[in-house]
């Protein structure tokens, strides 16, 4: 035998032996290796990751609780109700710890706008700042203040996430949260800083960017623009992007660009309020008020405190000569920001 | 060899272990997305427009605002104006700055301003010593009016400030030349309030120029709270209440009667800037007010000293958003050709400057996003301000002061670059372009801008710039684009001259030339805290004849004018037309 043939024949066994070991590589040492990505994605909240982790690892051990209290948090903090309801009755009919489960229900909650349990749950975060479930604490309440409309209180909760020094793509995530409550409180350009830093963390954190371009496209709409086309090209929400970039088209003079974008999606969303009302816009500022009036009839429908709406309908009646009507409109405005003034006088 | 195989077995392993662990288990790399602001386009490369030629001037001005005493009050967020005059009836045009002043512990106290009469030739010469103007009585002083309030056929000053005004008469100096005497208790101008813009326009049609005067809010040291967050920094106006603004009506025998609440004005405006012009062609001087942080307000001239605001129903009261800005500058003109007058207005940071498309019948359309303005953002605060067709294409373009009024604002800068905006044909219409930096190395640098006043100063046909700053030397910029941007245009000037010197604020000019009809506007105000030069403009572009110029008097009658020449200056005299 010569000594390329045996080369050969050692190859093919050294193949034969890896595929071997591969096939029936032992069942424990793969979930090990499964748990462990689906810890890294966690600790980095990379959320689909994790959820396509955990779906592939209960697709082989049904039987993992905890793995399924994992995914039921997953699917929460992915604003995914279904999977998350399904994960957690899993969870409880395999005989989960009730204390874990109660907490989850508490969380949901929270991060809801449902603040009953809020004040628990820091105190747990503040008592007991090692145990693993504080940074799933933080962010439920983080996004509960945000949703009932407290930023305030979210951002100091940042403050105390921040704190815990998370892991990169975590602290994107807590950034960009922070600069939605600095956004909610009017407070742009602390908002713009976080939402800068955190893309600067994750630049593909496309809530984020979102967010950013929503804020630049009343400030700085040619930056804007730049953001809605990272999120075009990344299929990010398209209907929302367009209505943003059609915005931003608008501000920047582009009339016809703007209409001829947002055209069609109010054609295929005649209920989505953003769009109508943008493309309202447009048409008023092209000085067709006739083409606006029906859109944003349509958008008060659907959304009759939609206060752009109602700013829009007033303007639009006026263009149109309307005056009494004009009046009568503006004068719900008047009530509705009333209802919406907040108390250190600022117009809403 | 059994060792070597299980060494390669074990090697491979590692390597595929490694392989599937990259490709499934590590999230993707991803490209970083854009996170820093756009740089202004910059697609108007080419010469400058303005060259800056304050050194050799003569003009060495600098408005103070009195913040070194670090008090960080609103007083010192105004800054102070100029005003475009020519005071010696020499034909060309002179300049007066206001001073400001300084505080000191709860003491405010007032800088001389100063006059500089134009020799010619861009040079000026500080008469302040002998037209009077550094012996007047010191207050802190903020902006200038100019009118011939007495028909004498010299202009005369009224400069505003905190808690009082003072009015200026020119008059012949027994030492020669001109001089300005106080005579502010004589016209029965003593009110005690902080007053900031003020504007001249006859209102009942008496041929004498009446006055509107802008105040503030009610600061004082006595109401002087603790503003900023993390550091102090100068109050908002919504921490003071505002101060009435006030009307007067001028009697012709050098006296003025307070007209405020035979006129209704409103009590709630914080005035900053004023505009007289005739917004509805009825031939009366209406009134345009932009104030500060609340609505603005639009007063149309009923007749007999009645006004009617309608600045809600008219669409010049809020922004497209439904919300009040924060307005200083203001200006009005045809950018459009239609004829009609825009109301432009110049707004504080995180708010679009204001540009109001005149529909006819007293209804205005919020068009600043259609004409472009928003390709700016919103970073600026904008303070003086001007309509002028820099460059004679027969097309009004804009200038803009700009420069903050905190010391610390927050995502802004406290000094910022004036802005230039070009009007462009765009998508079939007229839009506002700025074009970077072209203006010349001033508009290529930040400043704390605040008063703005547009005048030919060397009489060559191209409107120059003087702009004023908060603690900073004035500046003189030389409209050069007769070289540049606007090289082969032409255009005519028209100096009104009314009826036994009446005032003519409130009449309307329109020309004839090349299929087009460029309508132009008589006003009084306009910008911030200043006073341009009166004279009409036409930029004709390149068309070398012009047809008939109507002209609307105050009043409603009409006279035509023909055979004006280009390229240069025709006296217009009310009564000699057809």
């Amino acid at each position: 035998m010569s000594r390329r043939v045996r080369r050969g024949l050692a190859i093919l066994l050294g193949l034969g032996l890896l595929i071997s070991a591969g096939w029936f590589f032992p069942k424990q040492v793969r979930k090990s290796v499964r748990k462990s990505a689906i810890r890294n994605a966690l600790a980095d909240r990379d959320l689909a990751l994790a959820d396509r982790l955990l779906t592939e690892h209960l697709r082989h051990d049904d039987g993992d609780a905890q793995a399924h209290l994992l995914a039921a948090q997953t699917a929460r903090r992915l604003d995914d109700v279904t999977s998350a309801n399904r994960h957690l009755n899993r969870y409880r009919e395999l005989g989960g710890d009730p204390e874990e489960f109660q907490m989850e229900l508490v969380l949901r909650g929270c991060q809801s706008g449902n603040l009953s349990g809020a004040s628990g749950a820091m105190k747990l975060c503040t008592e007991q700042p090692h145990n693993p479930a504080v940074p799933f604490m933080l962010e439920a309440l983080t996004r509960g203040y945000l949703a009932a409309n407290r930023p305030a209180t979210a951002v100091e909760v940042t403050d105390v996430w921040l704190k815990r020094n998370p892991a990169t793509g975590e602290r994107a995530y807590v950034l960009y949260l922070r600069g939605r409550g600095f956004e909610l409180q009017a407070n742009i350009p602390d908002a713009l800083t976080c939402y800068r830093d955190a893309l600067v963390i994750r630049p593909k954190l496309h809530d984020c960017t979102f967010a950013l371009a929503e804020v630049l496209r009343r400030e700085s709409p040619t930056e804007a623009l730049t953001h809605y086309e990272h999120l075009r090209e990344a299929g990010y929400k398209p209907a929302d992007v367009t209505v943003g970039t059609a915005g931003c088209l608008r501000q920047l003079g582009e009339l016809d660009r703007a209409s001829a974008l947002i055209a069609p999606v109010v054609a295929e969303q005649p209920s989505n309020v953003a769009a109508l009302v943008e493309a309202a816009k447009v048409d008023l500022d092209r000085l067709r008020p006739g083409d606006a009036e029906p859109r944003l009839k349509r958008a008060l429908q659907l959304a009759p405190k939609h206060r752009d709406a109602n700013v829009q309908f007033v303007r639009c009646l006026r263009d149109l000569g309307r005056d009494t009507e004009a009046k009568e409109q503006a004068e719900k405005l008047r009530l509705l920001d009333a209802e919406l003034f907040k108390p250190d006088g600022k117009t809403p | 060899m059994s060792r070597s195989l299980l060494l390669f077995g074990l090697v491979a392993l590692a390597l595929i272990g490694s392989a599937v662990a990259v490709t499934f288990l590590l999230p993707d790399r991803q490209p970083a997305a854009p996170t820093k602001p756009t740089a202004p386009s910059t697609d108007a490369d080419g010469p400058d427009i303005f060259e800056n030629i304050t050194g050799r001037t003569g003009i060495d001005f600098t408005y103070r605002n009195g913040d070194e005493a670090n008090l960080f009050t609103i007083l010192e967020s105004l800054g102070g104006g100029v005003a475009a005059f020519d005071f010696d009836g020499d034909g060309k045009i002179d300049l007066f700055f206001t001073g400001g002043g300084s505080l000191d512990g709860k003491a405010i106290s007032g800088r001389p301003g100063k006059l500089y009469r134009n020799l010619g030739d861009l040079k000026f010469q500080d008469v302040s010593q002998e037209c009077g103007i550094a012996g007047l009585p010191l207050f802190y002083t903020h902006g200038v009016a100019v009118a011939d309030y007495d028909c004498d056929g010299f202009s005369d000053l009224l400069i505003t400030g905190w808690n009082r005004v003072m009015l200026l008469h020119n008059e012949p100096n027994p030492a020669g030349g001109r001089r300005f005497v106080d005579v502010t208790a004589k016209a029965g101008l003593t009110d005690t309030r902080w007053a900031t813009a003020a504007a001249w326009g006859d209102f009942d049609g008496d041929g004498f120029p009446d006055l509107y005067i802008c105040h503030y809010v009610d600061w004082s040291f006595a109401n002087d709270p603790r503003c900023g967050i993390a550091e102090r920094d100068v109050c908002p106006p919504q921490k003071f209440l505002a101060l009435q603004h006030q009307i007067y009506r001028n009697a012709g025998n050098g006296t003025f009667e307070d007209k405020t609440a035979h006129a209704k004005l409103r009590p709630d405006g914080k005035g900053l800037g004023v505009v007289i012009v005739d917004t509805n062609g009825d031939g009366k001087a209406d009134i345009y007010v932009a104030n500060d942080g609340g609505d603005n307000f639009l007063y149309i001239n009923r007749g007999g000293f009645a006004f009617e605001e309608v600045g809600l129903h008219a669409g010049v009261a809020i922004d497209d958003n439904g919300l009040y800005n924060g307005s200083m500058g203001v200006d009005a003109a045809d950018y459009d050709g239609s004829g009609r007058v825009a109301l432009w207005v110049t707004n504080f940071q995180g708010e679009v400057h204001a540009l109001y498309r005149n529909a006819g019948e007293e209804r205005f359309h919020h068009q600043s996003q259609a004409a472009g303005i928003g390709r700016i953002g919103r970073s600026f605060v904008g303070f003086g301000t001007s309509f002028t067709d820099f460059d004679r294409d027969g097309w009004e373009d804009i200038v803009v002061a700009n420069g903050h009024v905190l010391r610390n604002p927050s995502g802004a800068t406290y000094r910022q670059r004036p802005v230039f905006f070009h009007n462009e044909d765009h998508e079939r219409r007229r839009q506002f372009r700025e074009l970077p930096g072209k203006g010349g190395a001033y508009f290529r640098s930040e400043q704390v801008g605040r008063g703005l006043a547009v005048a030919d100063l060397d009489n060559d046909g191209w409107p120059d710039l003087i702009i004023s700053h908060q603690n900073d030397p004035v500046v003189v910029l030389r409209n050069v684009a007769g070289a540049t941007l606007g090289r082969g245009n032409h255009w005519l000037r028209v100096a009104l001259k009314g009826k036994r010197n009446c005032d003519l604020v409130g009449a309307t000019l329109t020309l004839e030339v090349g299929g087009r009809k460029l309508t132009r506007f008589v006003k009084g105000g306009g910008s911030y805290l200043s006073a341009s030069d009166a004279r009409i403009d036409f930029g004709l572009g390149t068309a070398d004849r012009v047809g008939t110029l109507t002209v609307l008097w105050p009043g409603g009658t009409a006279e035509r004018f023909e055979g004006l020449s280009i390229d240069c200056e025709s006296l217009i005299r009310q009564g000699e037309g057809k």
